[in-house]
């Protein structure tokens, strides 16, 4: 309290430990006795703090009169204590003051820093909570002032361009004025470094110059926010220049410069390969001690450009390249193996890069050069990964020679057992090298190539002749392996072989008697897993072929049968290998699709999600969760149960949270001096504030409680729906955009930031092709990816908070004010939360099309439960989604009834009741048969009669599963699975008629 | 292939890769991002072939305080690695070795002494690494881990402190011999 005298600071410290313990009235009283006694900016500012804590709504608009007149009345305020406790004051009675920060708040502490320009300490305080509020209008006003006003401190030359740039990148603001201050910052950074260079001399730098390689790389970032056209030169002399560029002394080594540099020089090939050329010979020189300094050079974009750039001219550049990749795998030379195998690879991507001009190898040649490269580095984990991004370069004879190779190669282990029924063109596992950690993980890439080559590449080129092939003449495609005509974009057949030669592979390599899995620590890997979830990965792909009419099949139905043979594969992995994350995914994800809620909860535990890795995995388990299994979870350890509204009321955390953290963090970065960590901050805010995921949470969670607790009061700001504000804005901003059908909107906000992790769940697909798992997933959950589901997810919240008779007058009131605002904005044709909304709103031609949309729901519910069927994730999902409407429609009959509108005119309406009958009759047909006998052996018969046909080293698929996955467990995994199915229906208590 | 860059914020949706591994601890953001606001320089990504993140290290300069310059457990400017991880799938291919190496660089560019890092001494890999890189024990930090990974029925592990003379250090005197024996309680550590 630094400003007020002994007895002024002593009154406040009492006045201040009377409102941290909530004893506000004693607060008023002193404070009132106080400003009675003499007038104060400090005590009344107390004061008005008081009153935000005691009041009503209609005094919290009083505060914020009092508030916009201290800014009205000119009055500079120089008492930074004083502005600091109105700051307070209007956060709590505005959590989120939005502009009214800069207009109040942000306004009276520029005012003092312009009274008070020499003091540094007000200044820093009000520009860091301008940042942190956002408000770049005041920040940069403040930062200008610091500038001006401390000639000598470098730091604020910077502060004052970050704030200008940051002004301008903010939507928020004029674009004339975004654009001046955009071009202001520009001219300021090149004014800075030219000083640099004039001074050429790094030791005597004058304060205006750049001294730091965060500074430059401030500068690189302002000028490519420019006109490329324009800038790009510009960067580019910057960073040729000896005084600031990646070799200059202030630069300190920071490889980002190079980075920028060689994307820079793509323009100009013939320098990007010179530049490349000297950056390569100095990754491998030794300097005087005989040690290799430099080796960074052998960045793999150094190889990429040095490549890519000696393709455009191979005839010239070949023998320089050739010894160039020749040195650096030379022993002799001494590089580290992390950095040759980029020398490798770059060999393999000169060979094998299509160049017109050029005589092409053959494919023998070609083939053997994959080979080759196998033998060097097939026992790492990523020579499928490397080889994956040249194979797409073969030709389809070159992809013939090349399995033939590799699958006798794999046959012709040295400690391989004699030869039982080795047929020329299949992989025989008793004749391969599982006994090895080394020999495992070169089959590991082996399989995963005749994957690729097999059922991945042949699917993605079919997937694009067929559409070449639809204007002209269309011949049937052949399997590359079997020669089988193919209907399909990939042989089932050769899948379905490798999917059960890989398992029995993996069967042989795991069950070894200890010989690798007793070394192993309970967090290692085992080496043979990725055999194991490859197998699996096959038969997910063998089920996503008929996923799609599966939602009524038994259990013997394909699409069921792989997805059961596929779990409990992953759950025998698992239990030798529990640290494997990519199980425990898989695991998931198939569970859910199964329709085993428990189990699929029981993966996702396993994988430990926390943090900030709510918000992108969580999606795995939660998403949908509400028409899955709405009730709570039991938990195997403790035989509690957990709410579901627990689980996701825990996600959201992240999202409350860091929107702080990140401005204090902001704020350290300008503190140290790191310009561009404050954007990459500020993407990450964003990021936050406009998560899918932070969505997906708030909309599960009502739905949840719509189901578990029907006459429980949502109101507009229940489970979290208050930090969805923003999204709110944003999902009109878009709808108001599609209607306008605007084709390049300007605004990067107008996007949801869609964070979710789809990467890590494993993939051996072509590069640009997506799991089988994602498919798989969408396939099993709800129609739309995430984002595009939001618009309908909030209607239909909207819609539920208008008809729900439990829901306050206010949170009613406001949902029908932003169904009259954004209705007419939101095209949702198929959805019947539309259909209901224009209903609600008396568009009266949407009766008929409502009672479309529930006869098709009618229709469709009507195939389920005839006995066959487990709860599959589709069945549930079917069952939950029609209730919702079914409840959704009784429920607007009722309001429309005691609004007195005229619902005779309305037939849809009659439908609700209906439809949740009929839910209700078929979930305890469902229910009915799951407790009857016989499913444990359902689930057997399943696992082990699927694929009988397949033959591997002799052995049916019975045979194959006996020497892959023990007996015992195999019954205890069924056990749990019914188990699970059991656990599932119970949500369906939740349904009611009335 | 073996590529390096900068961590960069967004990167924090993007490291499930290495951290969904069991040794691999996941912070609050607060954590990263006072190393970003902080070390940006220090901070890096070993990227895969299709932008994954395949391996990270993190890591700081800095000194003790002044007030412990008379304390026998008073560190001098150096260099410290607070997180290095490796995604399972892109082990034993030398990112750990690169990674450390970078912060060695850096470590002789800002003028630091030494590099130092806390490692379980259950974390036999982790050890041979550093040893293969000219790291030594300096001492070993009694229950400085509040469980141990590999072994579910202990609530507690010791952390070895290891450490590399860089350039600065000519005389090696920021080293010593048998550095496993000399054992030091947690609240002893800055
Ligand atoms: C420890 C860890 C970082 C090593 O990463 P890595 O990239 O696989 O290690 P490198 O390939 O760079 O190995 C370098 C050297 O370390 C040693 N090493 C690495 N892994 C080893 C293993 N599994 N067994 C024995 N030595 C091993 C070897 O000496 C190796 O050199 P070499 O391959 O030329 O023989 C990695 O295993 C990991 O992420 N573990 C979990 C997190 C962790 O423990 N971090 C360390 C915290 S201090």
């Amino acid at each position: 309290m630094a400003g007020l005298n002994n007895a002024d600071a002593e009154t406040a410290r009492v006045i201040l430990s009377d409102i941290e313990n909530k004893h506000f009235k004693h607060a008023l009283t002193k404070v009132d006795k106080k400003l009675k006694k003499s007038d104060s900016d400090y005590f009344k500012a107390l004061q008005l703090l008081i009153k935000a804590h005691l009041g009503q709504v209609s005094e919290k608009a009083a505060i914020l009169l009092h508030l916009e007149e201290l800014v009205l009345s000119k009055r500079i305020l120089t008492d930074l204590n004083a502005i600091q406790i109105f700051d307070e004051t209007l956060e709590l009675i505005l959590p989120k003051p939005g502009e009214n920060w800069a207009r109040i708040i942000g306004n009276l502490r520029w005012q003092l820093v312009k009274a008070l320009p020499k003091d540094v300490d007000a200044g820093r305080a009000c520009f860091r909570a301008c940042l942190a509020k956002e408000d770049y209008e005041h920040a940069r006003h403040i930062a200008n002032s610091l500038e001006k006003n401390f000639p000598g401190t470098h730091e604020y030359v910077f502060w004052n361009i970050t704030t200008m740039f940051l002004f301008s990148q903010c939507h928020d603001y004029p674009d004339k004025e975004r654009t001046l201050y955009g071009a202001l910052a520009e001219g300021m950074m090149r004014k800075l470094a030219d000083a640099t260079i004039k001074a050429a001399d790094s030791s005597s730098l004058p304060t205006r110059s750049i001294h730091k390689v965060q500074e430059f790389r401030l500068m690189d970032t302002i000028l490519k926010n420019g006109n490329p056209e324009k800038m790009n030169p510009v960067r580019l002399k910057y960073l040729q220049d000896p005084f600031l560029g990646p070799d200059s002394t202030i630069a300190k080594g920071e490889w980002q410069l190079w980075r920028l540099k060689l994307e820079l020089l793509k323009k100009d090939p013939q320098l990007l390969f010179q530049t490349t050329s000297d950056l390569l010979k100095r990754a491998r020189t030794k300097n005087e001690n005989g040690e290799i300094t430099e080796s960074r050079f052998s960045d793999w974009i150094v190889w990429k450009s040095y490549i890519d750039s000696a393709l455009l001219n191979k005839s010239i550049y070949q023998g320089e390249v050739d010894a160039e990749i020749k040195a650096h795998l030379d022993p002799k030379t001494g590089i580290d193996k992390s950095w040759r195998r980029n020398a490798s690879l770059a060999s393999l991507k000169f060979a094998l890069a299509p160049v017109s001009a050029f005589p092409s190898n053959e494919p023998e040649s070609k083939a053997n050069l994959i080979v080759d490269y196998l033998q060097r580095y097939g026992d790492t984990n990523v020579a499928y990964t490397d080889l994956r991004t040249v194979i797409p370069f073969l030709t389809s004879q070159d992809l013939d020679w090349l399995l033939t190779t590799l699958i006798e190669n794999s046959n012709e282990s040295s400690e391989a057992l004699p030869s039982q029924s080795q047929t020329k063109g299949t992989l025989s596992p008793l004749n391969q090298d599982t006994a090895t950690a080394i020999g495992i993980a070169r089959l590991v890439n082996v399989f995963k190539l005749v994957f690729l080559l097999t059922s991945s590449l042949p699917e993605s080129q079919r997937r694009l002749s067929r559409e070449q092939s639809l204007q002209g003449k269309k011949t049937m495609a052949k399997c590359s392996k079997c020669s089988t005509s193919l209907f399909d974009p990939y042989c089932g057949l050769c899948l379905t072989e490798l999917a059960w030669t890989t398992a029995k592979s993996y069967g042989l390599a795991i069950n070894d008697d200890g010989r690798i899995t007793s070394t192993l620590l309970l967090t290692d890997l085992h080496p043979a897993d990725d055999l194991g979830i490859l197998a699996a990965m096959c038969l997910v792909k063998l089920s996503v072929k008929d996923t799609p009419a599966a939602l009524n099949e038994s259990l013997d139905h394909p699409a069921i049968c792989h997805l059961l043979q596929a779990a409990v594969l992953l759950e025998y992995a698992w239990s030798h290998s529990k640290a494997n994350s990519q199980i425990s995914l898989m695991l998931t994800r198939i569970y859910y699709s199964l329709g085993c809620g428990s189990l699929a909860l029981r993966a996702y535990k396993r994988l430990g999600v926390k943090q900030i890795q709510n918000a992108t995995l969580s999606h795995y388990m939660f998403d949908g969760i509400s028409t899955f299994h709405p009730h709570p979870f039991t938990s195997e350890e403790t035989s509690e149960s957990r709410s579901i509204i627990e689980d996701l009321k825990d996600q959201l955390k992240i999202y409350r949270g860091s929107p702080k953290q990140i401005s204090n963090k902001i704020w350290s970065s300008f503190e140290n001096n790191n310009y561009n960590t404050i954007f990459e901050l500020e993407q990450v805010k964003k990021a936050l504030a406009y998560n899918v995921s932070a969505v997906m949470s708030v909309m599960e969670s009502r739905k949840v409680s719509r189901v578990v607790q029907p006459n429980a009061p949502l109101t507009a700001s229940s489970h979290g729906y208050d930090i969805l504000r923003e999204f709110e804005r944003l999902a009109n901003k878009m709808a108001i955009a599609n209607v306008n059908q605007a084709t390049d909107i300007d605004d990067p906000e107008i996007k949801f930031s869609d964070q979710n992790d789809h990467e890590t769940i494993p993939n051996f697909e072509v590069l640009e092709d997506e799991s089988p798992l994602a498919y798989l997933g969408r396939a099993s959950r709800l129609k739309m990816p995430l984002p595009d589901r939001l618009h309908n997810d909030i209607l239909a919240d909207k819609v539920r908070m208008i008809v729900d008779p439990t829901t306050d007058p206010v949170s009613r009131g406001s949902s029908r004010t932003w169904l009259d605002q954004s209705l007419s904005s939101i095209y949702e044709e198929g959805e019947e939360f539309y259909a209901i909304a224009n209903i609600l709103q008396g568009v009266q031609s949407f009766d008929k099309i409502l009672q479309g949309q529930l006869t098709e729901k009618l229709n469709e519910i009507d195939i389920l439960g005839s006995g066959s069927a487990p709860a599959t994730r589709a069945v549930l999902h079917t069952l939950y989604v029609t209730y919702d409407i079914g409840t959704t429609v009784s429920r607007l009959k009722a309001y429309l009834h005691k609004t007195n509108s005229d619902i005779k005119s309305y037939s849809s309406l009659d439908l609700g009741e209906q439809l949740v009958k009929t839910v209700i009759a078929k979930a305890a047909l469902i229910k009915h048969s799951l407790d009857e006998g016989g499913w444990i052996d359902k689930v057997l018969s399943s696992v082990f009669q699927g694929d009988v046909d397949v033959v591997v080293d002799d052995a049916s698929v019975p045979g194959t599963w006996k020497s892959v996955v023990d007996e015992n467990f195999m019954e205890a995994w069924a056990g749990q699975v019914v188990d699970s199915w059991k656990d599932s229906v119970k949500g369906f208590a939740y349904f009611n008629s009335q | 292939m073996t590529s390096l860059r900068p961590f960069h914020a967004m990167d924090v949706f993007k490291f499930n890769p290495t951290n969904l591994d069991p040794l691999t601890e996941t912070y609050d953001l607060n954590f990263y991002f006072t190393y970003l606001a902080q070390w940006p320089h220090l901070f890096n990504v070993a990227e895969g072939a299709d932008g994954t993140i395949d391996a990270y290290i993190m890591g700081k300069t800095e000194a003790s305080p002044s007030y412990m310059t008379f304390s026998e457990h008073y560190l001098p400017w150096h260099a410290h690695i607070t997180a290095l991880t490796v995604a399972p799938h892109a082990r034993r291919l030398g990112l750990a070795r690169t990674l450390s190496q970078s912060l060695e660089h850096s470590g002789d560019e800002y003028d630091a002494w030494f590099v130092d890092l806390f490692v379980r001494k259950s974390n036999k890999v982790a050890q041979a690494l550093y040893h293969g890189m000219g790291y030594s024990v300096y001492k070993r930090v009694l229950d400085y881990y509040s469980d141990d990974p590999t072994d579910e029925t202990k609530d507690g592990e010791d952390a070895y402190d290891m450490r590399k003379p860089l350039t600065r250090d000519k005389e090696r005197k920021h080293i010593r011999k048998n550095g496993e024996s000399y054992a030091v309680e947690p609240h002893e550590v800055f």
